[in-house]
C-alpha cells in the first residue's frame, strides 16, 4: 500500500531535482554554454593583449594584462549566470513546459533557490575554466581568496537572480534579448572591466559608483591584484544588499505567480 | 475560391525567372529581419559604440603607435562597420534556415515553384540587404562619435556589398548544414567571430604572431576590412583591386555552392 510522502520544512528531494535539472540542462550543450563563452573571453583577452599589451601600459599600478584578467573572468561569470536562468525560464514559458516546474510540491523559495543555484554553478564553472585557461599565458593567482570567492558567488547570484526576474517578466525572446543587449552587456562592459576608474573624467566617477557591476569587478580584482578603485567594505555591502533586494523581488514574483500562473 | 465543376484550372506561365516567387521569398526573409529591429538594427550599433568607448578608455591618454594619425577610434571604425555588416548578413540566413528546419517549415520554401538557384538568390539577397541596413546606423554612429570621414564612399559601398553577399552566401551554407541550434551558434562562436576579430578589427594583422598572420590572409573578411580601411582614408596592407577580386570570387563560389546543394536537397530533403 503506497503511503503519502511526508515533506518536512524543506522539500530536499524536489530542491535537489530542480537544481540538478538546471545544471544538466546547460551541461548537455556544454560547447555552447561553457566552451563558447570561454573562447570569446580568451579572444577579448588576446585582442587587448595584442593591441594594448606590452610592459609600459599599466592600470591601477599593475601591468595592463594582470589588471584585465580578473575583470574579464568576472564579466564571463556574470553574463553566463544571467544567461542560464533567463534562458531556462524563457524557454520553459514559450514551450509551455513551465508547468512541470510549477506543479510539483515546491515552495516559491525552493523554486528560487533551485534556479539561482543552476545559474551560480554555470557562472562559477565558466569563471574557473576561463581562469585556468588565462593562467597558461599570464600567471595570475588569488592573493585574497576570500574576496575572490565572495565576489564570484555574490556576483553570479546577483546575475542569476536578475536573469530569473527577466525570464519571468519577458513574454517573448525579444524582451529578454533587449535586457541582455541594453542592460547586462553595457553594465558589464562599462563597469571597469577594461579600464581603471582614473581613466574616466572626474564627473563620471559618481555615475560609475552607481553601477553594482563596478563593485563586483572591483572587489574580485582586489582578490587577484591587491589594488582597488573603490571602497571594499562598501562593495561587499552593495553586493549583499543588491542580492537581498533581488531575491525578495524574485520570491514575491514566484509567490504571486506573476506572469507564470493564470 | 472554389472553381465550378469541370472548369479548367487557370495556368500561370513563368518566364525564365519566377520574379514573383523570388520577390516573395526576399520579402518574407527581409521582413522577418526587420520585425526584430531592436535586436537586429539597434543593438549592433549600440554594442559597436560600447566597443569603441571601452577600447579608447582602456588605451588611455598615451598614444597608440600603430593606430595612425587619426588615433584609435579612426582605426577601429572601418573594421567594426564591416564586422557588423557581415555578422548580420550571416545571422539572417543561418538563423532563418535553422529555424525553418527545426520547426519543420522548410516545405513552405521548397514546395513553391522556385528553382534552386532562385531560393539561393532569395536568401543571399535578403542576407545582403539586411547586413547593409544594419551597417548604416552603425556607420552614421562612427561618423558622429568617432569623428571619422569617408574618403571613398563608392569603394566603401562596394566593399560592404561584396562582404555582405559573401557572408549571406556562407550563412546559407551553414544554415543548410546545421541540424540544431548549437551547431548554428557554433559557427558564430568558434569560427566567424574569432576569425573576424583577429582579422584587423581591433589591431593591425601585422601585430599577430607569424603563423596566425598567414592564416588570417586566407580569410576573405580580412580583405573586406583592409579595403574598408582604405575607403575610410586609412592605410591598408593589400592592393584594393585584389581585395575586391577575392571578395567577389569567394562570394560567387559560395553562392554557387549553396545553389547546387539546395538543388541536391543536401540535408533539407529526405
Amino acid at each position: 500500500m503506497p503511503q503519502p510522502r511526508i515533506i518536512g520544512r524543506v522539500n530536499w528531494v524536489g530542491l535537489w531535482t530542480l537544481t540538478s535539472k538546471e545544471v544538466h540542462r546547460f551541461l548537455k550543450v556544454a560547447t555552447q554554454t561553457i566552451a563558447a563563452p570561454v573562447i570569446t573571453t580568451l579572444l577579448f583577452y588576446a585582442i587587448f593583449a595584442l593591441a594594448l599589451g606590452g610592459v609600459t601600459r599599466q592600470a591601477a599600478g599593475v601591468p595592463f594584462l594582470q589588471f584585465l584578467a580578473p575583470g574579464l573572468i568576472m564579466m564571463a561569470m556574470a553574463q553566463n549566470a544571467f544567461a542560464n536562468t533567463s534562458s531556462s525560464l524563457m524557454i520553459a514559458k514559450i514551450q509551455g513546459n513551465i508547468v512541470d516546474v510549477l506543479m510539483p510540491p515546491l515552495a516559491p523559495a525552493e523554486l528560487a533557490v533551485g534556479y539561482v543555484l543552476g545559474g551560480i554553478v554555470r557562472g562559477l564553472l565558466v569563471g574557473t575554466v576561463t581562469w585556468v585557461a588565462i593562467r597558461i599565458f599570464v600567471p595570475i593567482d588569488p592573493i585574497h581568496p576570500g574576496y575572490v570567492l565572495f565576489h564570484a558567488i555574490a556576483a553570479s547570484m546577483l546575475l542569476a537572480l536578475l536573469g530569473a526576474i527577466g525570464g519571468i517578466w519577458s513574454e517573448k525572446f525579444d524582451h529578454i534579448a533587449a535586457v541582455t543587449n541594453f542592460v547586462v552587456t553595457p553594465l558589464s562592459f562599462l563597469s571597469g572591466t577594461f579600464y581603471s576608474l582614473d581613466r574616466l573624467p572626474e564627473s563620471w566617477h559618481f555615475v560609475a559608483h552607481l553601477n553594482p557591476f563596478f563593485y563586483m569587478i572591483d572587489g574580485f580584482r582586489y582578490g587577484f591584484i591587491g589594488a582597488s578603485d573603490g571602497t571594499l567594505g562598501t562593495g561587499i555591502l552593495v553586493m549583499v544588499a543588491a542580492d537581498a533586494a533581488l531575491a525578495a523581488l524574485l520570491l514575491r514574483m514566484l509567490a504571486t505567480g506573476y506572469k507564470l500562473k493564470a | 475560391m472554389a472553381l465550378p465543376p469541370g472548369a479548367a484550372r487557370p495556368i500561370r506561365h513563368y518566364g525564365p525567372v519566377n520574379w514573383l516567387g523570388l520577390a516573395t521569398l526576399f520579402r518574407r526573409e527581409f521582413r522577418a529581419y526587420l520585425k526584430d529591429w531592436l535586436e537586429t538594427v539597434v543593438a549592433p550599433t549600440f554594442s559597436t559604440l560600447i566597443y569603441v568607448a571601452v577600447f579608447a578608455l582602456a588605451a588611455g591618454p598615451d598614444p597608440v603607435e600603430w593606430a595612425g594619425p587619426g588615433g584609435l577610434p579612426h582605426f577601429l571604425a572601418p573594421g567594426l562597420v564591416v564586422y557588423v555588416v557581415v555578422l548580420r548578413a550571416a545571422e539572417t540566413t543561418v538563423y532563418s534556415l535553422t529555424y525553418f528546419k527545426i520547426e519543420r517549415l522548410l516545405g513552405d520554401i521548397l514546395m513553391p515553384p522556385l528553382a534552386s538557384w532562385e531560393i539561393a538568390a532569395g536568401y543571399a539577397l535578403a542576407g545582403t540587404v539586411s547586413g547593409l541596413v544594419t551597417g548604416l546606423p552603425c556607420l552614421v554612429a562612427m561618423l558622429l562619435f568617432a569623428g571619422t570621414g569617408i574618403a571613398d564612399p563608392a569603394l566603401l559601398g562596394l566593399v560592404l556589398l561584396l562582404g555582405a553577399f559573401l557572408l549571406a552566401a556562407a550563412g546559407t551554407l551553414v544554415g543548410l548544414w546545421a541540424q540544431k541550434w548549437d551547431q548554428a551558434a557554433a559557427f558564430f562562436g568558434f569560427l566567424l567571430i574569432p576569425v573576424t576579430f583577429l582579422s584587423g578589427v581591433f589591431a593591425p594583422v601585422a601585430l599577430l604572431p607569424g603563423p596566425l598572420a598567414g592564416l588570417v590572409a586566407l580569410n576573405p573578411i580580412y580583405y573586406a576590412i583592409d579595403a574598408a580601411r582604405i575607403a575610410f582614408g586609412g592605410v591598408g596592407a593589400e592592393p584594393v583591386g585584389r581585395s575586391l577580386a577575392v571578395l567577389a570570387a569567394s562570394g560567387a563560389a559560395l553562392w554557387a555552392c549553396s545553389a547546387v546543394l539546395i538543388a541536391r536537397g543536401w540535408r533539407i530533403k529526405p
